[in-house]
């Protein structure tokens, strides 16, 4: 069970990060203060860090800059309010892996750190696999039930992000970010065609749902029963 | 130093002004006077000395006729003489002439008369000829002295009233020069006192233009027009604080009323998820809504930061349609792309998308089902016009001047449900103006709405 270090001073959001993530499966530890999250992130064995920029008293930078200083190799995922450009670029510089603005969905925390746990272990699968939907990365090939299926580009691109994020919520911003490389915004509706455009190929009337819609988040494509 | 107040300012300045003029006035007359004065007394001179050589009996009888004339240059015209002869012994001289004050002999005189000034003890100042005089082979130096003291005199009076008036002067032309600007600023002060009277709440309220030709009334104008423009932008602020307010209320109001029923009963299951995602909804819209609002505010502060690169505006555009193409098919609309070669921009490619997403979202919202869009990219004298043209619901005449600006939507409710927050074609502007390109729209109402984007053309 990947355990990981959430620091964040507002209580209402730590607790309920808290809880999500335990949901998630993974161990939880939580620090307030900065000072508390350097001493629990060089104490512990600690997966992964979730971390506030905004913390009273020594900021996020500053934890981010003294657990690099001091030889600190595992993962660390900021949360910023401030979607300054200066703010991510900062970040990254120091030695963050990832960030995040706030406000962000839940699914996109949990997707990122999935992202950066796996990244130390796994390396790209080029053949991707859910329930009884193969698709082959190199040949860009997809079969379903033993049939092809022909999808365009974008199709393609789409159900390649819903498969590496199988089993997890992803939300359009994810998906408009990751797929169009563009943010959110107009692109809202037409994810949800694309999306259907690509249900309406790889599924069909005697075959699995695949790809779920989670009202209110985003999709989910679900290779288990 | 603390400044002077502009009109204490004026009138040192214009008392410095006469000061100089009243000094090389002043110098310049006393200069001409003095001058006129010396010529006087050197005619007079001159003259007596022509009686003198134009005497015919001198050459037959200068032992009688020298001390003759010396003594008649004193009693006529009141001139003292003294005659040398050529070996330096006076010859003459007026009697009443002290000893002491006969000049030296002046050797080796020049054939011109000569004048000079000299100062001689007892009778003081004196304005002298020197000259020679040949009588019957006997050469004479002649001396004639005509006294400075009533030139002096005169002068030192001039002098007197000269010094004695410059101050006197000066004062007056300070207090004058103090009235005048006190004369001239009193308009400039009572504008300012009607300026201090036109505050936030009273913008609607213009200065009194008294003479709209001249300076203060050009100032007057320039300032309402200032206020005009205030006020302008004050009602767009409160109008864009009260839309602002209103649609960030309403999803908080959409929130607090689903919670608050929610815990009034008990749910099942799927109730509940559908709260949730109801929840989550209103959510993701407050989401967009700040997020939008930050990006106008951003720009608006400046803060924005375009990058620059240089772009094929039809490839760009092209994409865009590209990736629209589904959510138009989806509503059975034909949507229609035609590009144009060398469509070189310099822009910021990310940004520009978002233009044209939103300008071919609104399209595909506003047209019907079946309907058409057609987008054109036309290259017309140095500049590139992205033509949207639907055939739509159209916007009615009076909304088309207000389209632009920020949460004014021509339908409300509808638009609302469709997702928008009414700051799209506020950001199209923002975005197209901060590329020095314009963005124009047009509409028949049931017929449709084109939307022209101009921006300039970069040179290959």
């Amino acid at each position: 069970m990947p355990q990981v270090l959430l620091v964040e001073d507002e209580k209402k959001l730590l607790d309920s990060l808290r809880r999500g993530l335990s949901d998630e499966g993974f161990e939880v530890l939580t620090a307030t203060r900065g000072e508390e999250a350097y001493y629990l992130a060089t104490t512990r064995p600690v997966d992964a860090v979730v971390l506030d920029v905004m913390l009273p008293g020594c900021d996020g930078f500053q934890v981010l800059g003294d657990l690099r200083k001091n030889g600190f190799v595992r993962p660390i995922l900021m949360l910023t309010a401030r979607d300054a450009i200066e703010d991510r670029v900062y970040g990254l510089d120091r030695g963050a892996d990832d960030y995040l603005v706030k406000p962000f969905a839940f699914a996109e925390l949990v997707a990122r750190l999935r992202a950066l746990l796996r990244r130390d272990v796994g390396s790209r699968e080029l053949h991707l696999r859910a329930a009884d939907l193969e698709v082959d990365l190199v040949a860009r090939r997809v079969v379903r039930a033993g049939i092809e299926i022909e999808l365009t580009g974008r199709e393609f691109q789409l159900l390649e992000f819903l498969l590496r994020h199988r089993d997890a919520v992803v939300t359009r911003e994810m998906i408009a970010r990751d797929v169009w490389h563009e943010p959110a915004g107009v692109l809202t509706n037409v994810i949800d065609v694309y999306v259907n455009q690509l249900r309406k190929k790889i599924e069909g009337p005697e075959l699995q749902q695949l790809i779920h819609t989670v009202r209110g988040v985003g999709y989910a494509l679900r290779s288990g029963k | 130093m603390r400044r002077l107040s502009i009109r204490w300012r004026l009138t040192v300045w214009n008392t410095l002004a006469v000061a100089v003029l009243l000094v090389v006035c002043g110098l310049l007359v006393y200069a001409m006077l003095r001058q006129a004065m010396y010529k006087q007394v050197d005619r007079l001179l001159e003259s007596q000395f022509e009686e003198l050589r134009e005497d015919r009996q001198m050459a037959a009888d200068y032992e009688t006729r020298i001390p003759h004339w010396v003594q008649e240059f004193k009693e006529h015209v009141n001139v003292f003489a003294v005659v040398y002869d050529s070996r330096g012994q006076v010859f003459a001289r007026t009697h009443e002439l002290a000893k002491e004050s006969v000049p030296s002999n002046p050797n080796s005189e020049p054939a011109e008369p000569r004048l000079a000034t000299q100062q001689l003890a007892i009778i003081g100042p004196q304005r002298t000829l020197t000259a020679r005089l040949s009588a019957s082979r006997q050469e004479f130096t002649v001396v004639l002295m005509a006294p400075l003291s009533d030139v002096e005199a005169n002068l030192a009076r001039v002098r007197t009233v000269l010094v004695t008036a410059l101050p006197v002067s000066l004062a007056l032309a300070g207090a004058i020069g103090y009235w005048l600007s006190r004369k001239a600023l009193a308009p400039i002060e009572r504008l300012r006192a009607q300026t201090d009277k036109i505050t936030a709440e009273r913008l609607d309220q213009r200065l009194p233009i008294e003479n709209p030709d001249d300076e203060l009334g050009r100032l007057t104008q320039t300032i309402n027009q200032m206020i005009a423009r205030l006020e302008r932008s004050f009602v767009e602020i409160r109008r864009f604080t009260a839309d602002a307010s209103h649609e960030l209320r309403t999803p908080l109001a959409v929130l607090r009323t689903e919670v608050e029923v929610a815990m009034g009963k008990s749910l099942d299951e799927n109730a509940q998820r559908n709260l949730l995602a109801s929840v989550l909804e209103e959510c993701q819209r407050l989401t967009s809504l700040t997020d939008q609002l930050l990006t106008l505010s951003r720009d608006d502060a400046g803060m924005t930061q375009y990058a620059s690169e240089r772009i094929d505006l039809s490839s760009l555009v092209a994409a865009v349609v590209e990736t629209m193409t589904l959510l138009a098919e989806a509503k059975q609309q034909t949507l229609a792309f035609r590009g144009s070669e060398n469509a070189r921009i310099t822009g910021d490619p990310g940004r520009l998308r978002r233009v044209f997403y939103n300008l071919l979202d609104n399209a595909i919202k506003f047209t019907p089902q079946e309907g058409r869009i057609e987008v054109n990219v036309v290259s017309r004298d140095n500049s590139m016009n992205v033509t949207v043209r639907d055939t739509g619901i159209g916007i009615p005449r009076e909304h088309l001047p207000r389209v632009f600006d920020r949460f004014y939507r021509v339908d409300k409710a509808r638009s609302r449900d469709e997702g928008g927050t009414g700051l799209g074609l506020s950001i199209v502007q923002t975005i197209v103006i901060a590329h020095g390109g314009t963005v124009e729209i047009s509409s028949e109402p049931d017929h449709g709405t084109t939307c022209i984007v101009t921006l300039s053309q970069t040179d290959n």
